[in-house]
């Protein structure tokens, strides 16, 4: 196998250069992706699949195009509200409130959405470099990924439970703890059903987003209640254009941050059914793992909000990777663009690759030319958005909870969905006032079914039998890596202590 | 001049409800769109099947025809939802009934029967395929075999609760090897199912083999649970073929039985109504741009008919539900 194949790469410069109806639907795809994104409880899968039927009437190519325009825009709107009001829009964005959000009652709120803009447009757009330098390899690397090298990715995000302490540590690894449980409620991985108590609704365990904005982002916005607007001081209260620009010219002061989470990203949503959720979690907790100052994460550090945009944006990519390549959705998002491909019976999958080379490199390069396009639509769109640093608290929350109501019922289709936000609002605000960092449990939530999943696939692959693990040399480099990431913290602080003892 | 504005209003929308009225007794439907209930997630094989099928039927009805994924309990939450809908031909459902409505029906206690449906056309029988990844330890039937009597050798995969996690431990019992002897990994679906099997994370796997094309150039196939060859994977033994050998014989248990669903009153109350659809669908499948588009994009595309198609899904239950104390 070439790396890159030249004479595919004329080719597919070809494809796009033969007609403008391409390119005339990506605006429109980022538009509505951004805004699908936005809308707390609108789900970047659902957006892509409202604007499914739109693309009966495109040929392939510019259907693909419209559709993953969509996704491009959805990965990063679920970003504002994220950080102009703690709620993130989508789940790939939950660490991205982490500091979006203090950033933004610091008076920060315009460099943020700046930030967090060039994060995930450079994001996006290193993923799909990278796909188009390996995309021969990339999928193939995936595969053998058994269930015990992702049962080690997800831990590497659950550690981050750790870390997100609302000022007291053990009731922080509680609120975890409890979210990893609530998360195994449902049909289990072996077919079993737990903790329903007999109710057919609990079948599929607890709806994810609602919970996840009851939990962050009603109890915030009932804390909020007290205040004013949500950046106190008038003098910080205002919208700038030029300082957007600036945070988004900012982000090379933080590029390391940003190389790294691209990385994490594209690594992370290459592996199906992982994808941007659990990506945006790892990278932000490596991103404090690594830091000269991890406390300063989840007051406002601006590389949190870097790590959680580019990890989020470049799964993108490396989602489409395994689409591509294997014919297997990664994620909720990629689900939908194979239903697209199945309606102009095309089916991905390694022939696919070897046979129509051209097309999916014009598709790669459709996407970089979208990553382009999102820095002037985002940029637009932001201004708009950020208005909401005017609004009076008075009506900002009613409209929010009004809005993540509707959100909720839409995406989960009965009452189930407002239902458990009101009830994860209180639990949420319970949390929070007695320092139970919601944002733990949160994390749980998200992680707790699928890492219990995988290691009853190990279970059942291994027999039961431990020594399996020896066999696994890609797990065992990571578990390696995890017990070195946790363990080198601690001994640093170990160190500065014994010398500063020394010294003193 | 208000008062005036809104009599006008109230005749106006008087005169159009009794015109509705009118239209709906005179029964011409259908006269809005129908929505086609599909229990699971988009992107899969059966809900690409519908997708695909949707706008066909859409021309033969003469009105839009809407796929709306609901999914949920292992499509519990969907069915759920068909069978609360009126029974007025404008919600149908596509779904492979088996083997999730044995657990709904046996195990969940769920608030329908097998006999409120009916089964208009099982448009796509599916075959268990057993195969094997193209570096695995072991390439026949034989092999597999033998390797399954060493306890822990072997390690398979299949969809949990599916018609191929049953046939296997029947095959399994069957021959005397105990079900400990597999490491059997039980997937929750058959994208995860199909990654594992490519990825070389197991020995071998068994899938619904239509649906499944995507991985075939990267595996081998070995066993089709079938009375007779399949035309299209010459290379899979029919497995009483295959057991031949070993004095056992299987029940053949089909896989997903792809199927659309009209709820049973429908018949009963708008018996025109119903032979409308069935016609009007009858016709789809079986027109040549159909059949030509279908083949194209490896759907099923049989006519089997709702007595044959009904026939079909009971008697798939009645084994699952024989055979079900396998899977505990």
């Amino acid at each position: 196998m070439d790396l890159i194949d030249f004479g595919a790469v004329g080719l597919a410069l070809g494809i796009l250069g033969t007609s403008w109806v391409p390119w005339a639907v990506i605006i429109p795809g980022l538009f509505a992706g951004l805004a699908g994104g936005a809308l707390p409880g609108i789900s970047g899968t659902m957006i892509i699949a409202l604007m499914l039927p739109f693309t009966l009437y495109m040929d392939f190519f510019t259907a693909v195009m419209f559709l993953t325009s969509v996704f491009t825009g959805a990965g990063f709107g679920g970003a504002i509200p994220a950080i102009l009001i703690n709620t993130p829009g989508t789940t790939a964005s939950v660490s991205t409130a982490f500091d979006g959000f203090p950033m933004s009652r610091q008076g920060r709120h315009n460099e943020a959405l700046g930030i967090g803009l060039a994060a995930s447009t450079i994001g996006t757009f290193i993923s799909y470099l990278v796909l188009f330098l390996l995309i021969n390899y990339a999928s193939w690397a995936v595969l053998k990924l058994g269930p015990f090298e992702m049962a080690m990715v997800a831990i590497w995000g659950i550690t981050m439970i750790a870390t997100l302490r609302g000022g007291n540590f053990e009731r922080g690894i509680l609120a975890g703890i409890f979210g990893l449980m609530i998360g195994t409620i449902g049909i289990g991985p072996t077919g079993q059903m737990r903790g329903t108590f007999g109710f057919a609704e609990l079948l599929d365990g607890i709806p994810v987003v609602p919970a996840m904005i009851g939990l962050l982002a009603t109890a915030e916005l009932f804390n909020l209640a007290r205040s004013r607007y949500i950046v106190e001081k008038q003098e910080d209260r205002v919208i700038s254009f030029s300082r957007i620009l600036q945070g988004f010219a900012g982000v090379r002061e933080y590029w390391k941050t940003l190389l790294r989470g691209s990385m994490i990203g594209v690594f992370v949503g290459a592996i199906p059914g992982v994808g941007a959720s659990v990506a945006n979690l790892i990278s932000y907790a490596d991103a404090r793992r690594i830091s000269d100052d991890p406390e300063s994460f989840g007051k406002g550090n601006p590389n949190g909000v870097v790590a959680s945009e580019s990890a989020n944006s470049s799964s993108e990519g490396g989602a489409m990777a395994t689409l591509l390549a294997l014919g297997l959705p990664g994620g909720g998002g990629t689900a939908v663009l194979l239903a697209a491909f199945a309606m102009h019976n095309i089916t991905g999958g390694p022939r696919f690759i070897a046979d129509n080379k051209d097309i999916v490199y014009a598709i790669l390069f459709g996407n970089m030319v979208q990553c382009l396009l999102l820095v002037i639509v985002g940029l637009l769109f932001i201004r708009i958005a950020v208005i909401i640093v005017k609004v009076p608290i008075l009506y900002l929350v009613p409209s929010v909870i009004v809005l993540a109501m509707a959100g909720s019922y839409a995406l989960i289709g009965n009452i189930m969905g407002p239902l458990t936000l009101a009830v994860f609002s209180i639990v949420g605000w319970l949390f929070a006032r007695y320092e139970f960092a919601p944002p733990a449990a949160v994390v749980g939530l998200l992680l707790g079914a699928f890492v219990e999943r995988q290691f009853v696939y190990s279970h059942q692959i291994s027999g039961g039998d431990l020594s399996f693990i020896f066999g696994r040399p890609i797990a065992l480099v990571m578990l390696a890596l995890l017990i070195a990431s946790i363990a080198y913290p601690a001994m640093k602080n170990y160190l500065r202590a014994r010398r500063s003892l020394r010294v003193g | 001049m208000n008062s005036w504005k809104s009599l006008k209003g109230a005749v106006l929308t008087l005169g159009l409800a009794l015109g509705g009225q009118a239209a709906y007794a005179q029964d011409d439907y259908p006269n809005k769109p129908i929505e086609i209930t599909a229990p699971y997630d988009a992107g899969g094989a059966t809900d690409r099947m519908v997708r695909h099928l949707a706008p066909f039927l859409a021309e033969a009805l003469g009105t839009p025809v809407n796929v709306v994924n609901r999914p949920g309990g292992g499509t519990l939450t969907g069915t759920v939802y068909f069978h609360n809908q009126p029974a007025d031909g404008y919600t149908v459902m596509f779904i492979p009934p088996t083997p999730y409505f044995v657990n709904h029906i046996e195990v969940m206690n769920a608030p329908f029967k097998l006999d409120d449906f009916i089964f208009v056309n099982a448009q796509e029988v599916a075959q268990s395929l057993m195969v094997v990844p193209k570096e695995s330890q072991v390439q026949s039937f034989d092999e597999i075999i033998e390797g399954l009597k060493e306890p822990g050798k072997l390690s398979a995969a299949v969809i949990t609760g599916s018609s191929e996690h049953i046939s296997l431990l029947l095959m399994m019992e069957k021959l005397d090897i105990p079900a400990e002897n597999l490491r059997l990994v039980t997937y929750d679906g058959g994208g995860p199912t199909r990654t594992a099997i490519i990825g070389g994370q197991v020995d071998f796997g068994m899938v619904p083999g239509q649906g499944s094309e995507v991985i075939f150039d990267q595996v081998n196939k070995i066993m089709v649970v079938a009375d007779e060859t399949n035309p299209d994977w010459p290379d899979a033994t029919p497995i009483n073929e295959a057991l031949k050998s070993y004095g056992v014989e299987m029940p053949i248990l089909d896989s997903s039985v792809r199927s659309m669903v009209v709820l049973a009153k429908l018949k009963e109350e708008y018996p025109d109504r119903y032979q409308k659809f069935v016609d009007a669908y009858k016709s789809v499948v079986e027109s040549e741009e159909y059949q030509a588009s279908a083949k194209e994009g490896n759907y099923g595309r049989d006519w089997r008919g709702p007595e044959a198609s009904t026939e079909l899904v009971k008697r798939n239950y009645g084994l699952l539900v024989e055979y079900s104390r396998l899977l505990e």
